[in-house]
């Protein structure tokens, strides 16, 4: 090995330990310091529900109400399809669940009257939006997923929202009871 | 001075290894080089020897290192193993014990690459390995964190964090395969970028730019070739997106087609220029493909610009045209040829005037005798067809309608082309027209039996017998069909041989009178024709046709892609409709069975004619579809409904499939010669795929399939083994020890094992094997020495002979 090889090893290895550590971190913090928040799942249609070793959610937030969408004049400026979205989120007369207030492009304009705001992205735009949060995959050991499979109504996820519109996956429940796979 | 090559070649692999260790300096290694290169006396047959080793490099048969194998395969073990264990989610080990566990494999697998890189070098093997697992431990943290924390927004993230760091470490380290890892991962992510979240991956560039440089520097053919495809994709990718963003009327998109003709130009002869450079001529090709690309980039912006822009294509299309007639530059025919053929495409009224420049251009080529321009004029006229076909569907027909008379008439239209083709093929001028109508005609021929033949039901379709609704499609199918005929009394008038013709145009006049709208009859009919033709091509192409004729190779890709398009076709129909899963995967391999028993059929006839004919390329082509077949029947099938509950279509046309089959056994065990291992094998596939087939039903208990086809598929292998001993073919006994690995392998993760106790079956399989490859690593020197002896000697032997 040369000289510069000699030096550069250890600090590439570094670099790709603190990319982990940063990752880590990050998720860390988010759910330590991200306001908590319920969403109550969708049933969706169970064949395209387990795939591999994770299970797809669906959240009642992820489809965004045609009222709602004409409300914000999203579509006005242009089909707002692959590009990131912001959702403001109240709590719903049931007083556990949150759901979708309002939706804008712009965080800075929801945060005057919202104090949750979770950050998304247009999947599809049609008369309603389809929104990804990045909370849709719970990762699960190899074939247990189907205990979430069977009883997908009555999941429900407990996300931690930063104040920046990030969100994680911290809990998930079914009928109300907290399920850990470790 | 010259010693012998395989010495030099060594030795200069050595050099460059002992410069990067700084044991002698560049300058002396040059002066090494010269002294073995450069000739010592002017004698001058002493020179070429070495050119020679340089050319033929790669004619020296390299030895097989086995130390070097096994580390190999050690490697991909371990690599396969950790990243199945974390993908496994093993529950009984909690989260943090699993981030730190990968923490320290990092760690560990550098630690140990940094160290034996170092300070070994003899056994640096196993350094170059332990780097490459620690690139994928890597890898695989990052995925356990997106798994540990869910992590599911940008999954390309992590890709490109992952790409970056093998990236870094392996420029670094000049790990060759760990910069192709990181070359597929970054194209993984560019292709995920640009697909899914519209990112035009500008940055994707940058590390195939410096591969190149890197390969470019260390010369390495393989690199430089990669990394000018995955740049020549790159500039495609991002030509796209501004097409798809920035091309607007005006201006912008006009500029931008000049800039894709000038970056085209640039590549045409910058391709030419590299073309000389003897590491480079790969990418000399790939750059000039690009060039042409490029040329053809604008016609994907018509869409974007507005339908008045024709008016101007056909104005500037015929300035072109004019001054190049008056000059005599048939550079400007062409050029007006791709712009009027733009105009049609982009024309908002049918573009029936088209036919207008095709003519006035084929006159203009007909005089200047230019071979080119007629066969691009034979395009133009057939692109001329479509036109009315698809504009004078009538007013509110559905989707179904329109492509179903397109498809229909593809049977005259074809007809009609081999028979103009055939015709024209003799003509002095018009020859490459000629072939040009040939070629489509044929491939014509092969679309409908690709598009209708499935149980799609087609009850409310139009009969072109009834004339109707599509009362002008059905005048032009006589019409092209009547055609057809005269050109085939032209042809019989000139006494050419008209066996591959006239079936052709026979059945497309006997198509016209089937009521082709009903499932069973359409079904059987095509089914029975393609078999029929399959036959008949085979057998008149071999016998009529002389060596590297086009009717040859249309024989071959109208067999083989009808095997390849029914068998997609039937084995997505096993994967959507699950309870005729073997049903439809049998109904598959009867197929392949009939195709495979005719190929037999014609060498037999065609033996006993004393002609010669290639039986084993459909053979090859029928062995791995029905070994696939089998392999996919081998799983795990359960609830199976019976055959009887199926529609009385399938139950026919197995019935038609299974009678030609036993049919054909009969008259093959006549006739067959030698060989007879071959069809006993596909007799007992046949026989118990059959009954198989019949018995199937919701009582019976999945180990039964399972049992039968796991059988099959062994039994088939090692005929297959056999085989290749009987006729010394290495090719089918690598394709069947293959099989038979794969076979293994799969059964073990299907049956016995789940993903956990596999991982650990790779991890501690790759462990010994690397542990074995160091200490013959370690032995190398002494196992190289006792190979060359043995070698020298085994050549001194031959030469003595």
């Amino acid at each position: 090995m040369k000289l510069y090889q000699k030096i550069l090893f250890p600090v590439i290895v570094a670099a790709q330990i603190a990319v982990l550590g940063f990752m880590i971190t990050k998720q860390e913090l988010l759910l330590a310091r991200g306001t908590k928040v319920m969403l109550k799942c969708q049933p969706i249609d169970p064949r395209s529900l387990f795939s591999g070793d994770y299970v797809v959610l669906n959240y009642e937030i992820s489809l965004i109400g045609e009222d709602i969408v004409s409300k914000s004049g999203i579509k006005n400026s242009g089909n707002p399809e692959k590009k990131d979205i912001f959702v403001a989120l109240k709590l719903k007369p049931d007083g556990k669940y949150h759901g979708a207030a309002e939706i804008s492009e712009n965080i800075d304009e929801l945060k005057k009257r919202y104090p949750l705001i979770i950050k998304g992205r247009v999947e599809y735009a049609g008369s309603t939006l389809q929104i990804r949060y990045g909370v849709e995959n719970y990762f699960v050991p190899q074939k247990e997923g189907k205990i979430i499979e069977e009883s997908l109504k009555d999941v429900s996820v407990e996300v931690s929202i930063s104040e920046s519109g990030e969100s994680a996956i911290s809990r998930l429940f079914i009928a109300d009871k907290e399920i850990k796979f470790y | 001075m010259i010693k012998n090559a395989r010495f030099i070649q060594q030795l200069f692999k050595e050099l460059t290894e002992w410069v990067d260790l700084g044991i002698i300096t560049s300058d002396q290694k040059n002066r090494i080089e010269n002294f073995y290169t450069a000739p010592v006396s002017p004698a001058a047959e002493k020179t070429p020897e070495y050119k020679d080793l340089k050319n033929e490099k790669s004619h020296v048969k390299e030895n097989i290192n086995l130390s070097r194998v096994i580390i190999g395969l050690a490697t991909l073990c371990i690599a396969a193993g950790i990243i199945i264990f974390y993908a496994s989610n093993w529950r009984k080990m909690p989260p943090v014990l699993k981030l730190v566990q990968v923490f320290l494999l990092i760690i560990t697998l550098y630690g140990g690459a940094y160290w034996f890189l170092q300070t070994e070098r003899k056994f640096s093997l196993v350094g170059r390995s332990l780097l490459l697992l620690g690139m994928i431990s890597y890898g695989t943290g990052i995925m356990l964190v997106a798994q540990i924390y869910h992590i599911s927004s940008h999954p390309t993230n992590g890709l490109l964090a992952w790409g970056i760091g093998a990236f870094a470490i392996s420029i670094l380290m000049r790990e060759k395969y760990g910069i192709f890892l990181s070359m597929v991962l970054f194209t993984i992510w560019d292709i995920w970028e640009y697909s899914y979240f519209g990112n035009p991956g500008y940055f994707f560039g940058l590390p195939v730019i410096i591969m190149g440089w890197i390969s470019y520097r260390e010369k390495e053919d393989k690199g430089i070739t990669v990394s000018a495809f995955l740049l020549a994709c790159w500039f495609l990718q991002i030509a796209f997106y501004w097409i798809e963003h920035y091309s607007t009327d005006g201006h912008a998109g006009y500029l931008m087609i000049t800039g894709f003709i000038i970056v085209g130009a640039i590549m045409q002869k910058g391709g030419e220029y590299l073309n000389k450079m003897p590491l480079l001529n790969h990418t000399s090709s790939v750059l000039f493909f690009t060039g042409w690309a490029a040329y053809t980039l604008p016609l994907f912006m018509i869409g974007h610009l507005q339908p008045e822009t024709s008016w101007c294509l056909i104005i500037w299309a015929s300035a072109i045209l004019a001054v190049s007639a008056i000059l005599h530059d048939k550079k400007g025919y062409y050029i007006s040829a791709v712009l009027f053929f733009i105009w049609s495409v982009t024309s908002q009224s049918p573009a029936y005037g088209y036919i207008i420049p095709v003519m006035i251009l084929s006159v203009l080529f007909y005089i200047e005798k230019d071979d080119t321009g007629i066969a691009i004029s034979a395009v133009s006229l057939i692109y001329y067809y479509y036109i009315p076909v698809i504009n004078l569907i009538p007013d509110g027909a559905s989707q179904g309608v329109q492509s179903y008379l397109i498809v229909m008439l593809q049977f005259p239209f074809a007809a009609f082309l081999i028979a103009a083709g055939g015709i024209l093929s003799g003509h002095t001028i018009l020859k490459s027209a000629g072939r040009v109508f040939t070629v489509a005609g044929w491939f014509s021929f092969l679309i409908p039996f690709a598009a209708i033949s499935w149980p799609i039901d087609m009850q409310n379709l139009p009969l072109l017998m009834n004339f109707g609704a599509v009362k002008i499609h059905s005048a032009g199918y006589i019409v092209l069909s009547l055609a057809s005929l005269t050109g085939l009394y032209l042809l019989y008038k000139r006494k050419e041989n008209l066996k591959m013709i006239f079936p052709v145009i026979l059945f497309t006049l006997i198509v016209f009178f089937l009521p082709f709208n009903h499932t069973a009859t359409r079904m059987i009919t095509l089914h029975l024709a393609a078999v029929a033709f399959i036959f008949l091509f085979l057998y008149y192409s071999y016998s009529i046709y002389e060596d590297k004729s086009f009717e040859r190779f249309f024989t071959y890709i109208f067999s083989i892609s009808l095997i390849v398009i029914k068998g997609t076709g039937f084995i997505s129909y096993s994967e959507i409709d699950e309870e005729f899963k073997l049903a439809y995967l049998i109904g598959f391999i009867l197929f392949v069975t009939v195709c495979f028993l005719l190929n037999r059929l014609v060498y037999e006839m065609l033996y006993a004619r004393g002609k010669d004919f290639p039986v084993r390329v459909i053979d090859a082509v029928c062995a791995v579809a029905v070994w696939l077949s089998v392999y996919l029947a081998s799983f795990r099938i359960e609830s199976q409904k019976s055959i009887f509950t199926a529609e009385s279509i399938v139950i026919k046309m197995t019935i038609i499939f299974i009678a030609l089959s036993v049919m054909l056994y009969l008259m093959l065990f006549k006739k067959v010669r030698g060989e007879r291992v071959i069809l006993y094998l596909s007799l007992i596939i046949f026989i118990s795929s059959g009954i198989t087939l019949f018995t199937a039903g919701p009582d019976i208990p999945w180990e039964i399939y399972s049992v039968t086809f796991n059988l099959l598929l062994f039994i088939t292998s090692s005929v297959y083994m056999y085989y290749s001993t009987v006729i010394q073919s290495r090719k089918i006994l690598n394709f069947a020890t293959a099989g038979i690995i794969l076979h293994v392998f799969t059964r073990y993760f299907d049956l016995f094992w789940d993903m956990f106790s596999g991982s650990l079956l790779f991890i501690i399989t790759g462990i010994l094997g690397l542990a074995g490859g160091y200490i013959l690593e370690k032995k190398r020197k002494n196992l190289t020495e006792m190979i060359k002896t043995s070698e020298d000697a085994i050549e001194n032997q031959e030469s003595v002979k």
